[in-house]
């Protein structure tokens, strides 16, 4: 059975070209132009990914998913401008899986969609060791290498990394790490993110000013390679 | 001779009994009755005029430690008690010699005049006294205000001072906005919200009749300000029964600013007609520091709209050219590719869908450029500051301009350690952007382009040199200026807003950006990003809780 896709725009330019290169790759593709129709779509045909324009005449693209996220678990991809970064924490935050900046190629777009659906059929079954390259993380054994040598790395530092690695490929803002490493109640601020990023990155990256592991997504969050740059 | 009561009720001012002032009236009468039981012993040996004086010198005394209320009754009572224990006959108020009588009537009058004097001297004092408050608390008001700037300070530390200098409960400013009230600055609690349509209502009123309108803790019913003398009293039947609220207005003599609002719980002293005058004066002198913030606005919106004028032309001659550009390129390769009497070789093919997708991007970059340059000359800009590496945010860039680098090679010199900067990361990334993409346009094929950082006291230095066409003398700074092209042999594609943006947002981050010419070809472009002591200090901690035990 095809994976279906619900394009949520109401440029009509974008959505036939969204439409076309996702039929090329074999996708079924739902379209509509509104939030309340989109609503109904996942509510009533239950597509395995949605694609969700953040600018829609009738409602907040935020607004959209918060209300999906009060009963669906189905992945949603943002679609945005540049600029608009604190819309994407938000509704990243509310609980959308990833976003896509508008212009952008359908390469990146078809990238996110691969993840979003990996994560759903993964989210049963957790693998205990991951691959990443020279990156080995084996999960029970709380054990890291690279290229075969072993990482010391502090509990908080390991948590970190197995957030980001269990989400490879996935934006995790900086709140969602922040609550999720640190505990729900954490206060702590971005820069003390920022000070275990930069220590896992000058244990892990050879060049840790040139990352090939974990990304800065610049006033969003970090995005674990799934395959790290060479 | 028998002398009657003179009516010394005139010495007697009136003053009401208050706790204090029972305490000073009952201090005067046992000074006279300690001084009456002194003497008395010694009545045999005293002269009266010795007694008279002794007397004069305990009122004398009095008048200068106590107000003039308990030193008239002082003086009255020593009479009394001079004329019933020390003038023969004893312990009558008869006088009967009349040089006794007339020492009696000298001390009498001493006593009055010493009292007076005093009381005037006194007077003198409090109102010099009052007077030197008054001047200094003005001056500490257009001390404050003359730092102010911006319209919102200055109507916060007018405030913040009316609230500190009179000892108020609340004080707030209510803005008029064409016509409308709006409560602008509120410091302390004022109870009554500054929205309340009966307040603003009230404040209409003191605006346009340019009066202060007062309303009392009184239990008065509700009545529309009416104009009987300078205080129109009126009352709210809501919330007020507890405080003394006055309304003063702020105008100068051009335009009506608004309303001073000062209240004060009940218990508190209340407003008197000195305090009022005196915040009537603060309000006017508020009112020209104010008026000061709005022409100012007001001439730097007409600058702004003028400004955006020249823009809106610049911006249209140079979207024409700079929109038209990557546009035509994309028209001409999407029509070749969908002619279907041609059979497009793979090669052709990917060259012309390469071309669409290189001039979307340019395309995409000169829309991102003009939005960044709109937001800069609105003003409206607000970089996100966070904390980044910079050689992180260097390496971004120069992933990103890979391909508009074409054949120049690059040299990156970073140090091998730098202390993450607060910045924008976006912002920055885009400077450094624009900066390799000039030094690449503007320089001959396979020149290199070089990029540095380096740490300066307090700053982190980045520069970015090429050996390229350079620039004529004098244009240093000219370069900066929007849609300024430099004239090249072979003019390449660009708006001219590059060096621009990168100046807006380098200003933005509170660093510096300049450009030099090389000693040999070409030209440098440096920029500055302050790096606070803090930094320093905040990493030193963060760092410090590496102390947590590593594990397996």
């Amino acid at each position: 059975m095809p994976v279906r896709i619900l394009v949520v725009d109401d440029e009509p330019q974008i959505r036939r070209a969204i439409r076309a290169g996702l039929n090329a790759h074999g996708f079924e593709v739902e379209q509509v132009d509104t939030g309340e129709s989109a609503l109904d779509a996942i509510a009533l045909r239950v597509p395995d990914v949605v694609i969700l324009d953040l600018g829609l005449p009738d409602m907040q693209g935020t607004q959209v998913v918060r209300e999906v996220r009060e009963w669906s678990s189905v992945p949603i991809i943002i679609l945005s401008v540049r600029g608009d970064e604190r819309d994407k924490v938000q509704a990243l935050d509310s609980g959308a899986d990833d976003y896509v900046t508008k212009p952008f190629g359908m390469g990146e777009l078809l990238a996110r969609i691969r993840v979003a659906l990996r994560h759903v059929s993964r989210e049963q079954s957790r693998e205990p060791i991951l691959q990443f390259g020279e990156l080995r993380i084996d999960l029970p054994r709380r054990m890291v290498t690279v290229g075969g040598r072993e990482v010391h790395l502090t509990p908080t530092e390991f948590e970190l990394l197995t957030e980001l690695a269990t989400n490879a490929g996935k934006v995790l803002t900086h709140q969602m790490l922040l609550s999720r490493v640190w505990g729900p109640e954490s206060s702590e601020s971005t820069h003390y993110l920022r000070v275990y990023i930069n220590q896992l990155r000058n244990k892990l990256e050879s060049e840790p000013t040139r990352p090939r592991f974990i990304m800065t997504e610049p006033g969003v969050g970090y995005r674990f390679r799934e395959e790290p740059l060479p | 001779m028998r002398v009657s009561w003179p009516n010394f009720r005139m010495l007697a001012l009136s003053s009401r009994l208050s706790g204090r002032s029972i305490v000073n009236y009952v201090t005067a009468l046992l000074a006279i009755a300690a001084m009456t039981a002194v003497l008395f012993p010694f009545r045999p040996h005293l002269d009266i005029l010795n007694v008279a004086l002794l007397y004069l010198i305990v009122v004398s005394a009095l008048s200068l430690v106590a107000s003039t209320g308990p030193s008239s009754i002082a003086a009255v009572v020593a009479f009394l008690c001079f004329d019933f224990f020390f003038i023969p006959p004893y312990y009558t108020l008869t006088v009967a010699r009349q040089d006794h009588a007339l020492a009696l009537f000298v001390f009498l009058g001493t006593a009055v005049l010493v009292t007076q004097l005093t009381r005037r001297a006194r007077a003198h004092t409090e109102e010099a006294l009052r007077h030197g408050r008054q001047t200094a608390t003005l001056y500490d008001l257009s001390a404050a205000l003359i730092g102010e700037i911006g319209l919102d300070d200055t109507l916060a530390a007018v405030v913040k001072r009316v609230w500190t200098v009179f000892g108020l409960d609340g004080c707030a400013i209510l803005l008029d906005e064409h016509g409308e009230l709006n409560g602008r600055a509120v410091e302390g609690d004022i109870l009554i919200s500054v929205t309340d349509p009966n307040l603003l209502a009230l404040g209409r009123w003191v605006v346009s009749h340019r009066q202060i309108a007062s309303l009392g803790a009184t239990r008065a019913k509700l009545r529309p300000p009416g104009p009987p003398g300078q205080h129109a009293s009126w009352n709210f039947a809501l919330g007020l029964r507890d405080r003394d609220v006055l309304l003063l207005p702020i105008t100068t003599r051009r335009r009506s600013i608004g309303v001073l609002v000062a209240s004060r719980r009940r218990g508190r002293p209340r407003f008197d007609e000195e305090e009022s005058r005196l915040l009537a004066t603060f309000a006017n002198q508020a009112a020209l520091a104010i008026e000061r913030c709005l022409l100012t606005d007001e001439q730097v919106n007409a600058e702004i709209l003028t400004r955006s004028d020249q823009l809106k032309s610049a911006l249209l001659s140079a979207v024409s050219h700079d929109l038209r550009t990557p546009l035509a390129s994309i028209k001409a390769s999407a029509t070749s590719l969908l002619q279907t009497d041609v059979n497009w070789s793979d090669e052709d093919r990917n060259e012309l869908l390469e071309a669409i997708d290189e001039e979307a991007d340019r395309l995409n970059q000169f829309v991102a450029n003009l939005l960044d340059l709109t937001r800069i000359e609105a003003g409206a800009l607000q970089p996100a500051f966070d904390w980044y590496d910079l050689r992180e945010i260097i390496y971004d860039a120069v992933n990103r301009t890979e391909r508009a680098r074409g054949g120049h090679p690059l040299q990156l010199d970073l140090p091998e350690h730098m202390p993450p900067t607060k910045v924008d990361y976006i912002e920055i990334a885009q400077v450094l952007i624009n900066l390799l993409e000039n030094a690449a346009k503007y320089s001959p094929e396979g020149s290199p382009v070089s990029l540095t950082l380096r740490v300066r006291a307090r700053a982190a230095e980045i520069a970015v040199s090429d050996q390229g066409v350079g620039l004529p003398a004098g244009e240093e700074e000219r370069i900066f200026d929007r849609f300024y092209r430099v004239e090249a042999p072979n003019r390449p594609i660009g708006s001219g807003i590059g060096l621009a943006i990168a100046r807006g947002f380098i200003e933005a981050h509170g660093g510096k950006i300049w450009a030099e010419r090389n000693r040999e070809r070409g030209i440098t472009v440096r920029f500055t990003l302050p790096l606070a002591e803090r930094e320093h200090a905040m990493v030193a901690s963060m760092s410090g809780d590496k102390a947590e035990r590593s594990c397996r």
